[in-house]
């Protein structure tokens, strides 16, 4: 399955422990069927494993984890979205990602103040789709706040002996 | 891929293949359930685990084998993929003639020709893994980075080694339960 949609307004939507997320379509690489990860021993808690798509090896990011909810089994549903940003392929699974929606860039609200650091800078900002209320994830920001693995398990390496 | 034509004499079709298709020899073993590839080139020599020939000294494990010491390092240990019970193991001895190394793996599944694709995004780029490869049952196996594995015992043994002078530690953790060590 291949996403061709493009345009600043395009997204996909994806739901994730009962809330529906946005995602760029310009963000986006594709979406795949959930298979089976290759685990990567001591990589950051959120790191699936690995996985080949389309002859690459790219990481497959649990969301539920990175966002702190609690996993689930992967279903018929579940998908992974191949993300792209600064160069780099990543996949992130999400519980399922069923629609397309087209959202003006005047629709999209600031996040609120008060939300935590760390949401704040992943979470480019909220919109009401019909009743749903949606939030739009800023990929470039989330790759970013996800690159703090390396230091993590380079952390995890130099426990004191 | 180029083409380049000259009328009435014929075409030159030029195909230019990147230089990360790589395809080697490698061991493809089981690690716990996770089959992973070793290039052949860095391997020595193979031998079955034999605990009786192992020594334990602070936080080692040593193997003697062929006259000389090998540290060992436990793979299943290392990489949390715990080894099936009774499972036949083996050691890859590995490194240099200056520096060997022994890694104990579980089963060893044969010889193949792999594409080496490489590891690089940050989140999946852990020591000791050099890259990934596809495996014939569509999964991805991921590729030993022998060296690091060696120079990680040696890193380990010398430090160890420093700490031992003044004064032995308190409490001692058994042997190879901490994959920290290795690079810490």
């Amino acid at each position: 399955m291949v996403v061709m949609a493009s345009g600043n307004d395009s997204y996909v939507l994806c739901e994730l422990a009962g809330t529906t997320y946005a995602l760029r379509s310009d963000d986006i690489e594709q979406l795949e069927m959930v298979g089976r990860f290759t685990p990567v021993p001591n990589a950051p808690a959120f790191v699936d494993g690995v996985t080949s798509v389309r002859g690459r090896v790219i990481p497959a990011i649990s969301l539920r984890a990175r966002f702190g909810f609690e996993r689930a089994e992967y279903d018929l549903r579940s998908r992974l979205v191949v993300v792209r940003a600064f160069g780099r392929s990543v996949g992130l699974i999400v519980d399922n990602a069923r629609e397309f929606a087209s959202i003006p860039s005047n629709a999209i609200q600031p996040p609120p103040e008060g939300l935590s650091d760390v949401s704040g800078r992943y979470l480019r900002g909220m919109a009401h789709l019909g009743e749903r209320l949606i939030l739009i994830l800023d990929v470039p920001e989330l790759l970013r706040g996800t690159d703090a693995p390396n230091a993590a398990s380079v952390e995890v390496l130099s426990l004191p002996a | 891929m180029f083409v380049d034509s000259v009328l009435g004499q014929g075409t030159r079709f030029t195909i230019e293949l990147p230089l990360t298709l790589m395809i080697a020899d490698a061991l493809i073993l089981e690690i716990g359930d996770q089959a992973m590839a070793i290039p052949q080139i860095a391997l020595r020599e193979i031998v079955p685990f034999d605990r009786t020939a192992v020594t334990q000294f602070e936080n080692n494990e040593v193997l003697s084998h062929r006259g000389r010491v090998v540290p060992l390092v436990d793979l299943s240990v290392l990489f949390k993929f715990p080894s099936r019970p009774g499972v036949a193991r083996h050691v890859l001895i590995v490194g240099s003639d200056h520096h060997l190394a022994g890694l104990v793996v579980d089963r060893i599944l044969g010889l193949r020709e792999i594409v080496v694709h490489p590891v690089t995004d940050p989140l999946i780029a852990v020591p000791g893994v050099s890259g990934a490869t596809e495996l014939p049952d569509g999964r991805v196996g991921l590729i030993l980075d022998a060296a690091a594995l060696v120079r990680g015992t040696r890193d380990r043994h010398s430090r160890a080694a420093l700490r031992h002078l003044p004064s032995p530690p308190a409490n001692m953790t058994p042997a190879l339960t901490s994959p920290e060590r290795v690079w810490s």
